[in-house]
């Protein structure tokens, strides 16, 4: 799944140590996220998009075709 | 377990590897003893400098603790854990026959057993994990 975090933290010029830190995880995970390496469970994708004042659907992007893997 | 309690593990440990050494040394008994006692002294001696450290150490407490409940980290822990598993009925299962090959029975049997234990373990497992899920 892909995702909006590293564009959305850069423009409110937010570190990855700080974002991790907010967000209570590490911050090789914060950069798996961005990667899109790893994804999030519902809970944390929630807490990332409430933190950027966003609804999950802004910052995470769906594709149809991931549903089958 | 928090950390208060497992320093006074490791120093339990510590007290144990040391009487199981000193036990050995006095009564000259197997080496077998006395190598386990010095591991246990050894494994219990690094825990407890983790856990001086965790103590004093505010931002490797930090650090410690976000990794504890880090959902990546414990998504990667029960992939290496899947993977140990798929290891080790692909070793014991080659193991195995390697072993009938050889005519080794006591290997051939023990090897196959690990293996159907495995799965055995695996399929409760899977019907526990079905039945709270």
């Amino acid at each position: 799944m892909k995702n909006r975090i590293e564009e959305i933290r850069k423009s409110k010029g937010i570190r990855q140590e700080d974002f991790a830190r907010a967000m209570g995880v590490s911050r090789q995970t914060i950069s798996s996220l961005e990667t899109g390496r790893y994804n999030p469970s519902v809970f944390l994708a929630y807490r990332i998009a409430r933190y950027f004042g966003m609804t999950i659907e802004e910052v995470f992007l769906f594709e149809e075709s991931e549903d089958a893997k | 377990m928090n950390n208060n309690r497992r320093l006074i593990f490791s120093a339990v440990e510590i007290v144990l590897g040391a009487a199981l050494v000193l036990g050995v040394r006095l009564t000259g008994g197997d080496s077998l003893w006395l190598g386990m006692g010095g591991a246990l002294i050894a494994v219990a001696a690094l825990q407890l400098v983790f856990g001086l450290r965790y103590r004093a150490d505010a931002d490797y407490r930090e650090k410690v603790d976000v990794e504890a409940r880090d959902e990546r980290s414990a998504f990667l822990r029960a992939r290496a854990w899947a993977w140990a598993g798929y290891g080790s009925v692909f070793v014991g299962g080659i193991a195995t026959i390697v072993f009938m090959i050889l005519g080794r029975e006591e290997l051939f049997t023990l090897c196959g057993s690990g293996v159907c234990l495995i799965m055995v373990l695996y399929w409760i497992s899977f019907l526990v994990l079905k039945k709270k899920y």
